[in-house]
Order: structure tokens, then C-alpha cells, then sequence
């Protein structure tokens, strides 16, 4: 399973503790986006460089 | 990672570049053709469009965006091999398509799908003819040409024709023939285009050493983000044919890397896992959980 998130409003500790309780987890890993992720958003235009995502 | 430049006076500037190209819109058919012959018409396009743009000395810049950007256009302006439809280019001094040979001897330029070697003499040939072309001396061209030989390991290939070369040995070949002259500048167009990753990295620490060793100023166009991060510290995009971002790379990524996966592993296969989380998650509204479909 996996849950994405946005690191500008929770962190990664507050959601783990959150359905922990409820899930029987062996293993938990973190993938942050890579610069390639991230270039190929703002050619697509899916990210742009406004005001408003800084 | 850049030879940190210390002069402060620009050696690129660019001042509201705009290249404007007027492209035929014919319809299709021959009654279309017959009709653009009497009637043609035309739409302006803006292959780059009010570009401001200051490289200092000692910099290495990454210039990207997506295709058809206008990155070549640039690369093509500040060479002066095209003219500006408005704005100021300014290049150690010189306005490059007025000064084009002048221009010239300040400039290495080397684009990834062509070569400047000639295709069927031996590689030395061709660097004798540029070193005559360049006007260098005997010893200066024996001293360029000894440092650019061992560096770049070229002996084995200077007696065998541009034309039997690999796309690596050539790419070699022609930065050699790009800073034969000992130009303060290199423009690089998609210069790691089609090679392995063994010649990339070989391609990547002579760069490095000519930046950081010879102070050498580099721009390049790349759509490998390993050039990028490896060569330079400054990234400038364009899109549509306007800078969009001009800082470091890493503050791209600081900026728009705020996305985060958590992958998490259960004791075992759990159908209801998803809804469970997703009920343990309501009160975060850019959460989302998600079973991710089975890869082959």
C-alpha cells in the first residue's frame, strides 16, 4: 500500500502514527520525488513556476 | 562546483532577445498549394521571446525546457550564426552576428548530433585545419592540442577518419576541435545525446576539468539531468520561448519536492488495508492512500 502525501502539511510521523495502530506493518519506506520527477511535472505543465507554489 | 566566477562584468548578456520566425500556413492538397502560391499566408512565431539572460565568467549554466523551447534558438543567437528579430546579445564585447568572426575565436561550440570534423579525412587532418582556419600558431596549437590530446586520450584516433569513428570517440574528437583555439567560452547543444553512460562520464570530468582548471564559461542545453547536476549550478529554463526559472537546481527541487510516497510493507495481503488507512487519514486532506497495481 501506499499513501502520498504533501510534506507542507503533515509529516511522515504524524501520518505513521496515525493508521499504525490499525495496519499490521512489517516496513515502511519514503520516496521523496527525484529532480528528473520534477522537471519532467514542469514540462508538462502539471507544476508552474507561480507565486503561489513557493 | 563551478570555478567560482569572480569577475562581476558579464561575459554573455542578453537584453529583451526576441527571434521571430514567420512559418507558411499552406492548406493541404494541391488546391491548397495553388492557393498559397497566389495567396500565401503567414503566422509569426516566437521562437524566443523577450530573453534577459547574464552569464559572468567562470559560470556553468544549463539551459533547458522541453522541445521546440527555443534552447537551440538561443544557442544559435549567441553564436550569431541567426539574428535577432529585437533585443541585444552581447558576448565578450562583441554583438555576434555583426562580428561573426571575431565572435568566432571567443567561442567553442559543439552540437550533439552534428560534427565539425571533416567526414573523410583523419581526425588530425581535421584539427590542423581548424588550427589554420583559427590562424593559431605552431606553438600554440602544439601546446592546446598536447593538453586536449592527453586529456581527452585522442592518439589512437587522429589517424583514422571522422567517418569510422564512434559516436563517442567522435564526441571527443569534436571538443577537442571546439577549444583547439582556447576559446573562454563553450556552448554545448545536447552534448551527451545517444552516448553510454561510460563516455557521459568520461564527458562530465573533462568538462569539469576545463571549467574548474581553465576557467573555462559553459552553457549547455541538455535534457540529462545527470549533465545538470554534475556540471552546473545555475539552470535556466525556457518554455514557450520565455524564461520561466533562473536560480540553482537544487532549489527546484526544494521548491516543488514537497510530494511524499509512503510505501508500506503489511505482515500480510490485507483487502481492506486501503479503506482502514484511508479512514485513519480523513482529518488529512493531502493524504491518499492507494494499492498500487501489481507490477510484471
Amino acid at each position: 500500500m501506499t499513501v502520498t502525501f504533501d510534506s507542507r502539511e503533515d509529516t511522515s510521523g504524524e501520518l505513521i502514527r496515525d493508521f499504525a495502530p490499525l495496519l499490521a506493518v512489517t516496513d515502511i519506506r519514503i520516496d521523496e520525488p527525484s529532480a528528473e520527477s520534477i522537471i519532467r511535472r514542469l514540462y508538462e505543465g502539471d507544476l508552474r513556476f507561480d507565486p503561489t507554489d513557493s | 562546483m563551478r570555478a567560482h566566477p569572480t569577475a562581476t562584468t558579464p561575459i554573455i548578456e542578453v537584453r529583451g532577445l526576441t527571434k521571430q520566425f514567420r512559418r507558411p500556413m499552406k492548406e493541404p492538397g494541391l488546391k491548397g498549394a495553388v492557393r498559397h502560391l497566389f495567396r500565401p499566408r503567414f503566422a509569426d512565431i516566437n521562437a524566443v521571446e523577450d530573453v534577459n539572460l547574464s552569464i559572468l565568467p567562470g559560470e556553468s549554466v544549463a539551459y533547458v525546457g522541453p522541445n521546440g523551447a527555443g534552447k537551440s534558438t538561443t544557442v544559435k543567437l549567441l553564436t550569431g550564426i541567426l539574428a535577432p528579430t529585437s533585443g541585444t546579445v552581447t558576448v565578450s564585447g562583441l554583438t555576434p552576428f555583426e562580428n561573426r568572426i571575431e565572435n568566432a575565436r571567443n567561442i567553442g561550440v559543439v552540437f550533439g548530433q552534428r560534427s565539425q570534423m571533416w567526414w573523410d579525412i583523419p581526425v588530425i587532418e581535421s584539427f590542423r585545419l581548424l588550427g589554420d582556419i583559427y590562424e593559431i600558431t605552431e606553438d600554440r596549437f602544439a601546446a592546446s592540442f598536447g593538453e586536449l590530446n592527453d586529456v581527452l586520450e585522442l592518439e589512437p584516433l587522429l589517424k583514422v577518419p571522422a567517418r569510422q569513428l564512434s559516436l563517442g570517440q567522435r564526441m571527443r574528437c569534436d571538443l577537442a576541435a571546439s577549444l583547439l583555439h582556447r576559446p573562454p567560452i563553450l556552448y554545448l547543444d545536447e552534448p551527451t545525446i545517444g552516448l553510454d553512460v561510460s563516455v557521459k562520464a568520461r564527458f562530465r570530468q573533462f568538462i569539469r576539468y576545463m571549467h574548474r582548471e581553465r576557467g573555462l564559461t559553459v552553457m549547455q542545453t541538455s535534457h540529462d539531468l545527470g549533465d545538470i547536476e554534475e556540471l552546473c549550478d545555475r539552470m535556466v529554463m525556457i518554455d514557450k520561448g520565455k524564461i520561466v526559472y533562473d536560480g540553482a537546481l537544487n532549489e527546484v527541487t526544494a521548491r516543488f519536492g514537497w510530494e511524499r510516497a509512503l510505501h508500506l510493507t503489511l505482515t500480510e495481503p490485507d483487502p481492506s488495508a486501503v479503506e482502514t488507512a484511508s479512514r485513519a487519514l480523513s482529518m488529512r486532506t493531502g493524504a491518499v492512500a492507494t494499492q498500487p497495481e501489481p507490477t510484471m
